[in-house]
């Protein structure tokens, strides 16, 4: 009898919570997360201590408040008493498998594309075609040639260049390219078309118009999208919800490991039920690069948020309007090689890789532009990021081994072109303020932009991993969820599982045939015309070319989603994956062809990690259809 | 890796060597399916942990600085782990087969 009542008296359990509460503590939590949010507005508009700090006080105080949100958000899922981890932890299951099923595909994609988005600049370089010989110029014959070329036709100029811009792209010490952008150019934006100046033998420069690849711009956009076909003005509030949701997941994730978490953490156990293969691979994917997603998950909130609240927090001045001026002689400004040792006394570690002279009027970098050029919204500039309109400047990119850089490859520095003064220091890598260093450090960790190429394989790693973390996660769900027969051990897919399956498979392998199938068009994509002179040169519609990318890519998704609904999922794994080996070994081909595969040491690069992918996905595909085939008769 | 590794060679290989122990090291010291051999005790492993990524951090600091090279350490280490296990799975599952 005192043993019965000693078992009723026993605690029963904690049971996970009814969806309605979930569905309540999850709004409260949603409430609590915008509340940080806009607190950090309010903060940033009202608190005097943060405004010398401008952009980079917002981004800080948007950061700050997306942590404490996502750490919010998590709490208020798991409030409540709770005496053993797993009493806390069964509050987190089915939310973190929602969330996990929900997002991971979109996730997955845009690991995948964020992975390509590591090369946009190698791609672009891959994709062009075999440029002019004698296209390195001396740097001291730089400002003659300009002006000889700027002066031929001096009626036409400005009717074409409102505001003329040169770039010149250091090669060794002593020499460089010469190029003259013909439209606005932004990062990871629509590329313009580019006039490039060569010297042969003659002293005579000579013109070739150069027309770029729209395909790394569209890969960038896909990667900030999620996938997702939407503008993305429109597609900003959904991807920073979906970050926050990611942490939340991320977080809940480390609860529900804690409590076994000494006995399996570094084992995959390849035999026996498929379910514990994906949760060992899922659990060790996840714990072991958390860091990473957790800065992924905080800064992508960041650059989906801040461009929605930061024209509300800072109250921006407006476009400056430009007015024309008269165009400068080249050799009236600073020579290339003074521009040189004047930066390699002001920061001795950065190594420039270009000079942009921008002429006034030039263009304004603005939300409108971003959109218009398809560029990322989020500036951590700022509406000021470039000087007024009417002045002009001396934009010095670069790279700095020791020293994390803001930009997706780069740093950069202001000058005024005529004297070489200081106009903006604030992105130069190693000169920075110390607000200006631990976002520039926020922005690197994501972007992967320290510790040189190194560091760029590593993230590629690290995205892959990621690409696997999310796919182990939606198998895993899905093994969850099929229903077990009575009395037998296997289990029978029900129609949700089924359908989730095949989507969340077909997606991700049809982002990565897109992806295959757009690198393969990129290098047919753009053009070197020679051209007799400035006057001759033409505009080419990137829109219009941005436009056929993506239908190519969407084209390819609905091709992969259409056979994964109509045919076996083994087969159509194999089939998509030989489709995306055969794009990929075609673009490797097409390139070898034009003999620009080891144009530079970055398409070299490029060349032999498309070769070893495509070989991976041959190697893939083959191995899936063989064991189609083994199985076919009664896996059909 | 052409800026990295045409600096400072010496430095950059030494530092990925020294930081691929540490990792090793480290998934050794981990529970779960690992090699974990007898012979290395768990003292042995903690200062062997510790002195490989002294010795990786401080090559490393040489090439990349000391705050780049500890991100480019923790970089390292998560990729090693994310793929040791998956590796090692495969590798102690096709000598179970063929024996």
């Amino acid at each position: 009898m005192k043993g019965s009542q000693g078992r009723d008296r026993r605690p029963v359990p904690p049971q996970p919570h009814p969806s309605a509460v979930l569905w309540l503590r999850l709004g409260i939590g949603g409430l609590l997360a915008a509340l940080f949010i806009m607190a950090a507005c309010w903060a940033d508009i009202t608190l005097p201590c943060f405004r010398p700090y401008g952009m980079t006080g917002f981004c800080l105080l948007m950061t700050g408040a997306c942590l404490a949100g996502i750490t919010g958000l998590t709490l208020c899922i798991g409030l409540g008493p709770w005496q053993k981890l797993q009493h806390l932890a069964i509050r987190y299951r089915a939310l973190h498998g929602w969330i996990g099923i929900t997002t991971g595909t979109l996730l997955s994609m845009s690991f995948l594309a964020g992975t390509m988005t590591l090369f946009a600049a190698p791609l672009q370089q891959w994709s062009q075609p075999p440029l002019p010989d004698h296209g390195a110029l001396p740097l001291a014959d730089i400002p003659a040639t300009l002006d000889q070329i700027l002066t031929s036709r001096t009626e036409d100029l400005p009717s074409i260049f409102p505001g003329l811009h040169y770039r010149v792209g250091l090669k060794t010490s002593d020499t460089a390219t010469l190029s003259i952008p013909t439209g606005p150019e932004l990062p990871l934006g629509l590329p313009a078309s580019h006039i490039l100046i060569s010297l042969p033998a003659s002293h005579t420069p000579s013109l070739h118009q150069l027309t770029l690849s729209p395909v790394p711009t569209f890969i960038g956009g896909l990667h900030r999208r999620l996938g997702l076909p939407l503008p993305e003005n429109w597609a900003m509030p959904l991807v920073g919800t979906v970050c926050l949701l990611y942490g939340l997941a991320l977080l809940s994730g480390v609860i529900l490991l804690l409590p076994g978490i000494w006995r399996h953490l570094m084992s995959v156990r390849l035999q026996g039920h498929s379910r514990r293969l994906w949760l060992d691979l899922h659990s060790l994917l996840g714990l072991c690069s958390l860091p990473f997603h957790l800065i992924i998950a905080l800064t992508t909130a960041l650059f989906a948020f801040s461009p929605l609240l930061y024209p509300v927090s800072s109250g921006h001045d407006g476009i400056q309007q430009a007015t024309a001026r008269e165009m400068p002689s080249a050799s009236s400004l600073l020579p290339p090689e003074k521009a040189l040792s004047f930066l390699h006394e002001l920061a001795p570690d950065f190594h420039p890789l270009t000079l942009d002279y921008v002429l006034s009027p030039h263009g304004t970098d603005s939300q409108a532009e971003r959109l218009a050029l398809h560029a990322p919204l989020y500036n951590a500039n700022g509406e000021r990021s470039l000087p007024p309109a009417g002045q002009s400047y001396l934009l010095a990119e670069g790279t700095d081994l020791q020293n994390p850089l803001i930009g997706r490859d780069r740093g950069a520095v202001l000058l005024t072109p005529e004297t070489g003064h200081l106009i903006d220091s604030q992105n130069l890598p190693g000169q920075q303020t110390p607000a200006r260093r631990i976002l520039t450090w926020c922005l690197a960790l994501h972007f992967g932009s320290f510790g040189g190429e190194f560091v760029r394989w590593l993230y590629v790693a690290l995205g892959l991993c990621g690409v696997g973390f999310f796919h182990a996660a939606n198998q895993l769900w899905l093994n969850t969820h099929r229903r077990r027969k009575p009395g037998q051990t296997s289990c029978v897919e029900t129609p949700a599982t089924l359908w989730l399956g095949r989507l969340s498979e077909g997606t991700l392998l049809g982002c990565l045939l897109g992806l295959c199938g757009i690198i393969a068009i990129s290098p047919l994509m753009t053009h070197l015309t020679p051209i007799p002179h400035l006057s001759s040169v033409s505009t080419p519609d990137m829109e219009h070319s941005y436009q056929q990318t993506s239908l190519a890519y969407h084209g390819l998704i609905a091709l992969t989603l259409v056979s994964y609904c109509l045919l076996p999922r083994a087969l159509c794994r194999g089939i998509i994956l030989a489709l995306a080996a055969f794009c990929l070994s075609g673009a490797v081909t097409i390139v070898l062809m034009r003999h620009t595969a080891v144009q530079t040491p970055l398409a070299a690069e490029l060349t032999i990690a498309f070769s070893f992918a495509s070989l991976a996905l041959w190697a893939g595909s083959l191995l899936t259809l063989y064991r189609w085939k083994q199985v076919a008769p009664t896996g059909r | 890796m052409r800026l990295e590794t045409a600096s400072e060679p010496v430095f950059f290989w030494g530092g990925l060597l020294a930081g691929a122990v540490w990792a090793v090291l480290l998934w050794m010291q981990l529970p779960g399916n690992t090699p974990g051999p007898e012979k290395l005790g768990r003292t042995a492993g903690v200062v062997g942990l510790a002195l490989s990524s002294g010795l990786a951090w401080l090559l490393w600091a040489h090439v990349f600085g000391a705050v780049t090279a500890f991100f480019c350490l923790g970089g390292l280490g998560m990729v090693l782990l994310c793929i040791m296990p998956i590796l090692w799975a495969i590798l102690i599952s096709t000598q179970s087969h063929t024996s």
